[in-house]
């Protein structure tokens, strides 16, 4: 930032490369706001974590002000803020449309208040990072062949149980270890989104990928007060304008990708099938009701299903 | 004085093995968690990290005592007598500007992230690991200034030779 | 511009003056961060903390450790017994036992640095007492020590591994086949020598006792099994595997040989993460300074060199080796990685170019510099064993240095050499 009102450069950062959905994102912004602010508002778009590698320290970077928008998981978010972890709870959405309601409506707003309220963070709008399914050497269709089943999982105290409660069990490698581990069979599964298991190539090992989709995620776009506070009222007007656009971008350009992705993937000769996803959200019940009691977001959890 | 650094050294050692030491348990229940069924620690691989980090910012503040970083010293010790008490006087000043940076910087830092939680452990603060700086930086200004005194000392006394 | 100039003036001064390599990127870290003005201070600090903030960079004191647990007293001493007996007989046997050490403590150790001190100091004094000249003794033990870092582990490679972000595993079983084939080419080039000068053999020993005193050296030697194999298999990640080295160089020298008591531990590891301390806290200010070069959108410039000077990736690779074996003479394998791989990588991404075995060129390129003047590290250990001067060393050195860049440009052209084994028993496509 700068004194107010006058020119401004924003610097936006992803750990992710320039074809990314968020990289596209961050592009659409930078073209909006830059024409609606009448160039007296430039981003500047760095990708390939050259500015903090993991959403982690881009989130810390955010805080200290040296970065001005990126994008994270909630539960990086939730370093600051634990309510945010919320939106990382397997079976939360039961579809995309379910999702939007949600984020795009009261639950998305009053979290955005919530964050508001408690850091210097502004929420500008909520993306994501695809639908995550599970994949590994067996399909699955019901809880019942999750029984003693290694899946990598992602390290929140949540998902964990959520996965021991459907009788899996779940441990942690990390991302680029995960081919070999695969290979070699030190976990018998892992889930993520389309996207993410062709990049790894994931799909030439664990051949099997089954439509659980436990996680419709959340990822959240974001701010600090102090960037935005900086701006004048017209730059402020452009900078929201951009942000709506970029949110819209973003999700198209993810959705897209996924699409690329589960066609590139069924071509490699990937076998995806469908799941009932009901007695998996019956199992998980109780994980989400003790998450939801500890953060403290029963009202909230209600709201979200009432729009199923 | 000299015993005064020499206790803070002897405490600093101690207190970089015992996060060494931390961090190979840690390391160890990683490892443990993945092999042995019923042993799940999610948090181990984050705590072993940040025990490793107080580690290495520990032993980098011994070390300026100590004099042992990596450096270039093929000119400072082709000098002689004055000019080489004066040069490595500015080379002691300068750690001291950065321990000092190190110090201040990384106060504000730890006050910012103090509330902040560990992802897989939230009920610690970030601000225990963050602390691991502004501690780094203030030995590190310390053992500079010791360092000064040291040098001095000898040149006085040696009448111009200095300990390499 | 002209802060760019600024700041390399202010690096090369304090350099040169004799401030620490960490301080003196940390510092130009800062100053440029504060020049940019409209980015907090704290970026600099923020960034040191950012380089550390990752398991992988564990295996290093780790590696260390298992190293220092292992050099305590007998088990080297083993290990050079069992190489004469396996290579003695050949003329130039002790030589030839030199190299062959190396191998076996390269698999052991994750530095190049360690391999000159340990083994040096035992088979530089012996080489001289059978009537080899000093020149060879240098020359021998120190190029052979630079297969340390080569051959897995390697510590180098975690920084690598950890900066680039791909798999360190997949860069450690790339580093198998070009290890031993550097290895070999220096057995070769001694073999030579050996018939020329006719240097001195052993008497061959009896196949039998080869196998006695084998199956005695088998336990130490049984280190780099657990560690390649542990990853090659995907039992472990390589800090796993770090720990299970130390773990098992712990109970070998304390219960099997006693060559170490419960006392010697704390020194152990004092000396352990002093000397991790040193080598981490210069990959901790040098991300910041990386952090600085992104803020300026200095790699796309230096992309855009690239792209016009060396369009064509052969060209390319060729301006990389020679920009790092230029780099290595002048500057610490780490740091050298830290501050330049950032720069090159994404020209070589954007050629098609394997991240990993553009690594092992890396490697093998910034090995040369361990043995090159004025900075060399196992030259200037290896001379000093030997109370030979530096000049001397690196005449005598030379051959061995030609031997090891005809292994560089062999791995550089040919990529399956380095790739054969990741592409096996790893993902070909990350
Ligand atoms: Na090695
Ligand atoms: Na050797």
């Amino acid at each position: 930032g700068s004194d107010r009102g006058g020119k401004v450069k924003l610097i936006a950062a992803t750990q992710l490369d320039s074809k990314s959905a968020f990289a596209e994102g961050f592009r659409e912004f930078k073209k909006v706001v830059e024409k609606e602010s009448d160039g007296t508002v430039t981003v500047e778009v760095h990708t390939n974590g050259d500015l903090g590698g993991n959403e982690d320290e881009l989130v810390q970077n955010l805080q200290s002000g040296s970065v001005d928008l990126v994008v994270a998981s909630p539960g990086f978010m939730a370093q600051a803020v634990k309510e945010v972890d919320f939106f990382a709870l397997p079976y939360l959405f039961e579809s995309r449309d379910h999702w939007k309601k949600a984020v795009d409506g009261e639950v998305g707003h009053t979290v955005t208040k919530m964050v508001e309220q408690k850091t210097d963070f502004k929420i500008l709008g909520y993306w994501s990072a695809g639908v995550r399914n599970y994949y590994g050497f067996q399909p699955i269709e019901e809880p019942e062949d999750l029984k003693g089943i290694k899946i990598r999982s992602q390290d929140s105290p949540t998902v964990r149980d959520a996965w021991k409660a459907l009788g899996a069990q779940p441990t942690s490698v990390a991302w680029n270890e995960m081919y070999q581990a695969l290979q070699n069979q030190v976990v018998d599964a892992a889930e993520n989104d389309f996207t993410n298991i062709y990049q790894a190539s994931h799909h030439e090992t664990a051949k099997y990928i089954s439509l659980t989709q436990h996680d419709y995620t959340t990822r959240l776009f974001f701010t600090s007060q102090q960037t935005f506070d900086a701006l004048d009222e017209k730059q402020q007007q452009a900078f929201m304008k951009a942000a709506k656009a970029a949110t819209e971008a973003a999700r198209k350009a993810d959705d897209q990708l996924a699409e690329e992705s589960k066609q590139k993937l069924k071509k490699a000769g990937v076998k995806i099938n469908k799941v009932d996803t009901q007695p998996f959200v019956e199992k998980t019940e109780p994980v989400r009701e003790k998450a939801v009691q500890q953060l403290g977001m029963e009202a909230l959890y209600q709201k979200v299903q009432e729009l199923k | 004085m000299k015993r005064w650094i020499d206790r803070l050294e002897w405490i600093q050692l101690r207190m970089a093995a015992g996060f060494f030491l931390l961090f190979i348990g840690c390391v160890i229940l990683q490892v443990a968690s993945r092999y042995l069924p019923g042993v799940t620690v999610l948090w181990a691989p984050e705590v072993a990290t940040y025990a490793f980090i107080w580690t290495i910012f520990m032993g980098a503040a011994i070390m300026v005592r100590r004099q042992e970083h990596f450096r270039f010293d093929m000119l400072v010790n082709r000098l002689k007598g004055r000019s080489q008490l004066v040069a490595r006087i500015v080379i002691h000043m300068t750690i001291l500007a950065f321990g000092f940076v190190l110090f201040g910087d990384g106060t504000t830092l730890t006050q910012q992230f103090w509330a902040w939680s560990l992802n897989s452990l939230p009920q610690v603060k970030q601000g225990y690991v963050w602390l691991a700086i502004p501690v780094s930086g203030i030995t590190m200004m310390i053992y500079a200034i010791a360092n000064i005194r040291d040098d001095i000392h000898d040149y006085k006394r040696k009448e111009g030779e200095l300990t390499p | 511009m002209m802060e760019g100039l600024l700041l390399i003036g202010l690096f090369v001064l304090l350099l040169l003056l004799g401030v620490p390599i960490a301080f003196v990127i940390g510092i130009v870290a800062y100053v440029g961060i504060v020049m940019i003005g409209n980015i907090p201070v704290t970026t600099m600090v923020q960034s040191m903390f950012a380089g550390l903030d990752s398991f992988v960079l564990l295996a290093v004191p780790l590696f260390i450790l298992a190293a220092n647990l292992m050099n305590q007293g007998e088990i080297s001493e083993r290990l050079i017994r069992f190489a004469i007996m396996l290579v003695g007989h050949i003329r130039g046997g002790l030589a030839q036992a030199n190299i062959v050490v190396s191998m076996f403590f390269g698999g052991i150790s994750g530095s190049s640095t360690a391999d000159t001190a340990g083994v040096g100091k035992i088979l530089i004094p012996s080489m001289v007492k059978e009537k080899y000249s000093k020149e060879t003794a240098v020359a021998v033990t120190a190029s052979s020590s630079t297969m340390g870092m080569i051959i897995p582990p390697s510590i180098p490679m975690v920084i690598y591994g950890s900066l680039v972000s791909v798999s360190v595993g997949k860069m450690f079983l790339a580093g198998i086949v070009p290890g031993l084939a550097l290895g070999l080419g220096l057995m070769i080039l001694v073999w030579f020598f050996a018939h020329r000068h006719e240097y001195p053999r052993h008497d061959r020993v009896k196949v039998k006792k080869v196998l006695a005193e084998g199956v005695k050296s088998l336990p130490p030697l049984f280190t780099p099994v657990i560690i390649i194999g542990g990853i090659m298999g995907g039992f472990v990640t390589p800090t796993e595997a770090a720990i299970l080295a130390c773990i098992y160089a712990f109970l070998l020298s304390f219960l099997v040989y006693r060559s170490i008591r419960l006392r010697d531990l704390p020194e152990i590891l004092f000396d352990t993460l002093k000397l991790s301390s040193l080598t981490l806290i210069a990959l901790s200010t040098a991300t910041a300074l990386g952090r600085l070069i992104s803020y300026y959108n200095v790699p796309q410039k230096v992309g855009v060199f690239f792209d016009t000077f060396f369009p064509y990736p052969w060209l390319f690779l060729l301006a990389v080796i020679l920009l790092f074996l230029f780099v290595g003479m002048y500057m610490d394998t780490v740091p050298a990685i830290i501050l330049f791989v950032p720069i090159v990588l994404p020209t070589a991404t954007a050629f098609g170019i394997d991240p990993i075995h553009f690594g092992i060129v890396i490697m093998l390129c910034l090995a040369v510099g361990l043995i090159t003047p004025p900075y060399g590290l196992c030259l200037l250990l290896a001379s000093s064993i030997a109370k030979l001067s530096v000049g001397r060393s690196f005449r005598a050195l030379i051959p061995y240095l030609l031997v090891i860049l005809f292994i560089i440009l062999l791995v550089a052209y040919i990529p399956s050499i380095a790739m054969w084994i990741p592409d096996t028993f790893g993902n070909a496509s990350q």
